[in-house]
């Protein structure tokens, strides 16, 4: 266990950098990875030095601080490790749960944050530059329940700090306990945008198409004032998707949003940092390149072979794994089930690796085993 | 690759598949039995056709090449004649109860392991059944390779066995399932119901299952068990349900010693026997599961992974009992166990899922492991380093090979024939003192298959009725959709029923242009009542001149034109005036007179012995009828429609063409259905004055003449009438070879043959003897010395070299 010395220290060299990066895509005089590199082998030698499991972790793989060179080498903890192993250097002042899968009875993901201070320092500054670079400061309409509803969820956390801190406390959230009704749900977004002040209408994708669906089967129009905008989060899983075409069609017909006022988010419980589209950021910067996911300069991605975990070049699709520097006080690297292409530091996702089908006739004890009580 | 089916070819395929089967109606099990054996065997031999085979089934499924070519020995052994006759021996015994084996199996092949094709066919065809392989999209290089050795081997068994690829759960499928007995279902639930959706409980499941290793105290030392056991797992990379996925180990035995030997050997048969390259899908799930594996080891919840990503295999010491899920792909987890009660314990779970259990134990631990593992209802408990090898025999996971696929009955069908001879003879009216008494369970092609298992071949085809073959595929097909369509609708002639309309425009294009009207009946006998009454009215006449020797049917009327007094005298008076001239003889063709309404006259008389006029009799038949201003009605119910190898009788004699023509007998494809076809002018007399002056109920029923039409397209299509000319000539040869022993003559026209007796007991003794021995000939109504054969158009030459062998045969023994 680290002293809380060796905690702070670490802590405010994350800050520091936090607080003074330059994005190495956005900002033109954004140095090279020579920081980032230098304080994520820090934190890994931190993280093996003061995570038994972790290191036990990188023995196996033989993946040790003084064989370590790069960033890209240090070794990355599946997801799923989060199901099973306590993983984290300090003892954590929260722990945020994964939200399962539709696969059912499923044991949930953990992942111990030691600072919370280093979650929302991340957050917050990526959100502004992301999706408000313009400086608008909107109203916020939460399309997920809030923090007292789903204490457990990293995504309510965020975007609680993102109702206080961002929008100066303007903003409600439109789930609670009760089944969620788009018709009341639309309602009072019509009454939110009624004194022309932007909304930012944040929650996830099947709640945002139960909406706009509603909006669709009664032909609903709901004009947003100027600059509100739309930042979907994806999952969960567990009900009818919408497209992200569709979505960007949807928003535009039901809620007047133009498609580069919606922002999709790639975050995970796992990660402190956060990915964003950087649609509005690029149109902000005069800049119209394609739509990607960036990262904030204190998190990078490499792909990996999905089968040999060995490295891929770039443009070619593989398994991601992140190393994000505001996870350095639990797990700076982590290895996802999710699968995209880097060019250079963005990404474009390619969705999630898939389960295997069956091949002949030998039966999976995974089927046997999830059908029991 | 397998042939891919396709729509147009479904009905073709089934009906020559069922065209096979009837055929091994006629062949033993033991013969089939033993013809299957040796294709096993004859494979065994020919180690390199079972390499070329097995390095296509390699190519094909990624397996190893070395590994495949095993798995097909260990199969072909399985399935040799020993354990095939000890198999059927054992399967078809049940007492109070009698199995009937099914017709067709379709067997489904979805996602198959090498050399699956092998159980269901030879059951099938051992059983007499056909069978129809379907493999899987991909997988296609085995089944079609298994259907030729069976040809080779025998040709009629080659012949009920076909291997085709086709997609899944579209029409096509339902129409090859909805002739099918059984439909073995070989893949993943989805597959199974899929298949019931369609097939209902007709489908016997084959679907995945799992299989364990035991190793209990007192066992061989695990060093020398780890090769073979290693050998189990990478068999199919796991993909067969006969690989152990979970191995548990008696606490007291070194379970990482087990783990570490196994991981050693499954290394060394990276070079033997190298696992296949995953799919990126299995290759995540493998990788996945390493993931989570190695969380738990660093959480302390399992002890060990050996392998994993990197390696093709992985190994996983487990610290507890509790079964948990394997990629496979030579993924095996290790669990320690205390005693047979908490092996038990332990596998209930997999209880209804457990297919093969190895067992390897010492003596004395050995017979409480067993009967825990029989309790969980394992299917079989086999020594490790056999669980490849299943015996053709075992009861896959308590289901039964060869019993699924019979239809048990514990009232079984009797096979004497006796009550319902007797019924026969109680309820139905007779018609001779003597019927024949076949009692017909089905008919296909130009065979006739009795109750009680004895098959006749059809020289009559039903007196000339099933002209293209008993049942055909084409005429059941159009039935079926028919009378799904509509049947009955209205008495004829008032509305338009498109089969009517069809088959009448079709008959109008293939006779001359005068004849062009048809008027639809239920039978020949109808058809020529319709006719007296359309001549007597078109002509004003009521005098009809007909021949002796002459058959026109049994009603009063066709009766009255009846040639033979012995026939007539008893229903007599019958209508007149009617007049019967000598056939053949042109001179008396003079008594047609002014006063004559028509004559009608077969251009070959049948029932009065096959006889064949004279070149110049019709024509001045037709010519003096001209010159009297009578009308000439031909009675083509025998002749027409290609039986005289033209497509109607008088086409033979130019100059001879009728004024009307009267069809049936083959006109309904094996259907009710007559017809009377004339002029538009003659034809409309029946129209007026008085309106509805003759009308028929069923009459063109609109079922029969879409069977017509099915029948005339197979006609048409197949050259049948054509082939009935070359044929026939070529038949009456070589039964002429056989004239002597009491036989006279034989003469024929196209496939209307006569053999002419010198006595009538002759006639009658020969066709005894021909019955006997399975060949179906008919006597003629007038004529007792003359034996009638008018069989099938399209019966093969083969068939008529049997018939000629019989023919010889009989009468040998006539002699």
């Amino acid at each position: 266990m680290p002293s809380d010395a060796e905690i702070e220290r670490l802590t405010a060299n994350i800050l520091d950098f936090i607080d003074g990066a330059a994005h190495p895509t956005l900002d033109e005089d954004a140095t090279a990875d020579g920081d980032f590199e230098r304080l994520a082998l820090d934190v890994f030698a931190f993280q093996y030095a003061h995570s038994e499991i972790y290191r036990s972790f990188c023995d196996r793989r033989g993946r040790t601080p003084d064989a370590v060179t790069s960033w890209e080498e240090i070794p990355a903890v599946p997801t799923s490790a989060f199901k099973t192993l306590e993983l984290g250097c300090a003892p954590p002042e929260k722990t945020f749960l994964t939200s399962g899968t539709t696969q059912g009875r499923e044991t949930r993901g953990r992942h111990h944050v030691p600072r919370l201070e280093l979650y929302r320092r991340s957050a917050l500054p990526h959100f502004r530059r992301m999706v408000l670079p313009d400086g608008v400061q909107p109203r916020l309409v939460g399309l997920l329940g809030g923090p007292e509803l789903l204490p457990e969820s990293s995504l309510a956390q965020m975007v609680e700090w993102v109702r206080t801190d961002v929008c100066d406390g303007d903003g409600e959230y439109l789930v609670d306990e009760r089944p969620f009704d788009p018709a009341i749900a639309a309602d009072r977004i019509e009454n939110l945008a009624a004194d022309g002040r932007a909304l930012c209408l944040i929650g996830v994708r099947v709640v945002f198409t139960a909406l706009l669906d509603h909006c669709r089967q009664v032909g609903r129009r709901i004009e947003l004032p100027a600059d509100s905008r739309i930042v979907d989060t994806g999952g969960p899983k567990g009900g009818r998707a919408l497209s992200d075409a569709g979505f960007l069609r949807a928003c535009w017909h039901h809620l007047g949003v133009p498609g580069y006022y919606c922002v999709n988010e790639y975050g995970m419980t796992e990660l402190c940092s956060q990915y964003y589209d950087d649609v509005l950021a690029e149109r902000f910067s005069g800049r119209n390149r394609a739509r990607r996911k960036v990262p904030p300069p204190w998190m990078r991605a490499r792909a990996v072979h999905a089968e040999t975990l060995e490295p891929l070049e770039e443009g070619a699709t593989g398994l991601l794994c992140h190393v994000d520097l505001a996870n350095a006080l639990s797990v700076l690297a982590v290895q996802t089930e999710d699968l995209g292409i880097l060019d250079g530091h963005r990404l474009t996702l390619r969705g999630r690796t898939p389960g295997a089908p069956p091949r002949g006739c030998a039966l999976a004890l995974t089927e046997i085993l999830a059908a029991q009580p | 690759m397998s042939d891919v089916l396709e729509t147009r070819g479904v009905a073709d395929l089934l009906g020559r598949l069922e065209d096979a089967r009837c055929a091994l109606a006629d062949t033993t099990i033991e013969e089939r039995v033993t013809a299957l054996g040796r294709v096993a065997e004859g494979w065994l031999a020919d180690g390199a056709d079972l390499d070329a085979t097995a390095d296509a089934v390699a190519l094909e499924t990624g397996y190893a090449a070395d590994m495949v070519a095993e798995c097909l020995r260990r199969t072909l052994r399985a399935w040799s004649t020993r354990p095939l006759r000890q198999l059927l021996d054992r399967s078809l015994v049940a007492p109070g109860s009698i199995g009937t084996p099914p017709g067709l199996v379709v067997a489904v092949l979805a996602q198959n392991t090498p050399g699956l094709a092998v159980a269901p066919a030879f059951t099938a065809l051992a059983l007499g059944a056909a069978v129809l392989l379907k493999s899987a999209r991909g997988e296609e290089a085995f089944a079609p390779r298994l259907a030729a050795r069976i040809a080779a081997e025998r040709a009629d068994l080659g012949a009920a066995c076909a291997a085709r690829v086709w997609p899944g759960g579209h029409a096509l499928e339902r129409e090859v399932f909805a002739r099918a007995s059984r439909v073995v279902v070989y893949g993943p639930q989805e597959a199974i119901d899929a298949a019931r959706v369609i097939a209902g409980e007709r489908v016997v499941a084959r679907g995945p299952r799992v299989s364990i290793a035991v190793f209990g105290e007192g066992g061989d030392p695990v060093e020398s068990l780890a090769p073979v056991l290693a050998r189990e797992v990478a068999f199919l990379d796991q993909r067969g349900c006969l690989s152990p996925q979970s191995i548990l180990v008696a606490e007291s035995i070194d379970r990482r010693g087990l783990a570490h030997g196994l991981a050693h050997e499954l290394t060394r048969l990276e070079t033997t026997w190298p696992r296949r390259s995953l799919s990126s899908s299995e290759a995540s799930a493998f990788r996945r599961a390493v993931d989570e594996t190695e969380a738990r080891v660093l959480a302390g919840t399992c002890l060990e992974l050996l392998g994993g990503v990197g390696h093709p295999w992985a190994v996983v010491v487990e610290n507890d009992g509790a079964l948990r899920p394997t990629p496979l792909d030579r993924f095996v987890r290790l669990h320690p166990f205390r005693d047979a009660a908490h092996l038990t314990t332990l596998l209930t779970p997999l209880a209804p899922h457990l297919e093969c259990a190895a067992l390897a134990a010492g003596e004395s631990a050995h017979p409480a492991l067993a009967e825990a593992l029989r309790r969980t209802g394992a299917g079989r408990i086999c020594a490790v380093g056999r669980m490849q090898d299943p015996p053709a025999d075992w009861h896959a996971g308590g289901r039964r090979p060869v019993a699924d696929l019979l239809t048990w009955s514990d009232t079984p069908r009797p096979p004497s024939t006796k009550e319902g001879k007797k019924d026969f003879l109680r309820f139905v009216a007779q018609t001779s003192e003597a019927p024949r008494g076949i009692e017909v369970d089905r008919a296909r092609g130009s065979w006739v298959y009795a109750r009680e298992g004895k098959r006749y071949l059809d020289l009559l085809a039903g007196i000339g009725v099933v002209s293209i073959g008993h049942a055909h595929p084409r005429v059941a097909a159009a039935v079926a959709e028919q009378s799904t369509r509509y049947t009955h609708v209205m008495v004829y002639g008032e509305d338009v029923l498109e089969p009517q309309v069809e088959l009448a425009a079709r008959l109008a294009r293939r006779l001359p242009a005068e004849l062009s009207v048809t008027y639809f009946t239920n039978s020949g006998a109808e058809a020529i009542e319709g006719a007296l009454k359309l001549v007597r009215k078109a002509t004003g006449r009521n005098r009809i001149v007909a021949f002796e020797g002459a058959y026109h049917g049994d009603t009063t009327g066709a009766m009255a034109l009846g040639g033979n007094p012995f026939s007539r005298t008893p229903f007599e008076p019958l209508i007149g005036p009617v007049e019967h001239l000598p056939w053949n003889d042109v001179d008396a063709l003079d008594r047609i007179d002014g006063e004559t309404a028509a004559v009608f006259a077969e251009p070959v008389q049948a029932e009065a012995g096959v006889r064949i006029p004279a070149p110049d009799f019709l024509p001045q038949l037709a010519q003096r009828c001209r010159d009297v201003g009578a009308l000439l009605v031909f009675d083509e119910v025998v002749t027409g429609l290609g039986r005289t190898g033209r497509w109607f009788g008088f086409e033979h004699w130019p100059g001879s063409q009728p004024d009307v023509i009267v069809l049936a007998k083959s006109l309904g494809g094996g259907l009710p259905l007559g017809a009377f076809i004339s002029s538009p002018e003659l034809s409309r007399c029946l129209a007026t004055d008085p309106p509805l002056g003759h009308v028929t109920t069923f009459g063109g029923n609109p079922v029969s003449c879409a069977a017509g039409l099915a029948a005339l397209d197979v006609l048409e299509e197949e050259g049948l009438p054509e082939r009935a000319g070359a044929v026939g000539a070529a038949f009456v040869e070589d039964v002429r070879r056989a004239i002597g022993h009491g036989l006279r003559d034989v003469r024929g026209i196209g496939l209307l043959v006569g053999l002419e007796f010198e006595t009538p007991a002759r006639a009658a003794a020969f066709a005894d003897a021909c019955r006997t021995r399975g060949l179906l000939l008919g006597w003629t109504l007038h004529e007792d010395r003359v034996v009638r054969l008018a069989p099938p158009l399209n019966i093969s030459r083969s068939d008529l070299a049997h018939a000629v062998a019989v023919f010889e045969a009989a009468l040998g023994e006539g002699a």
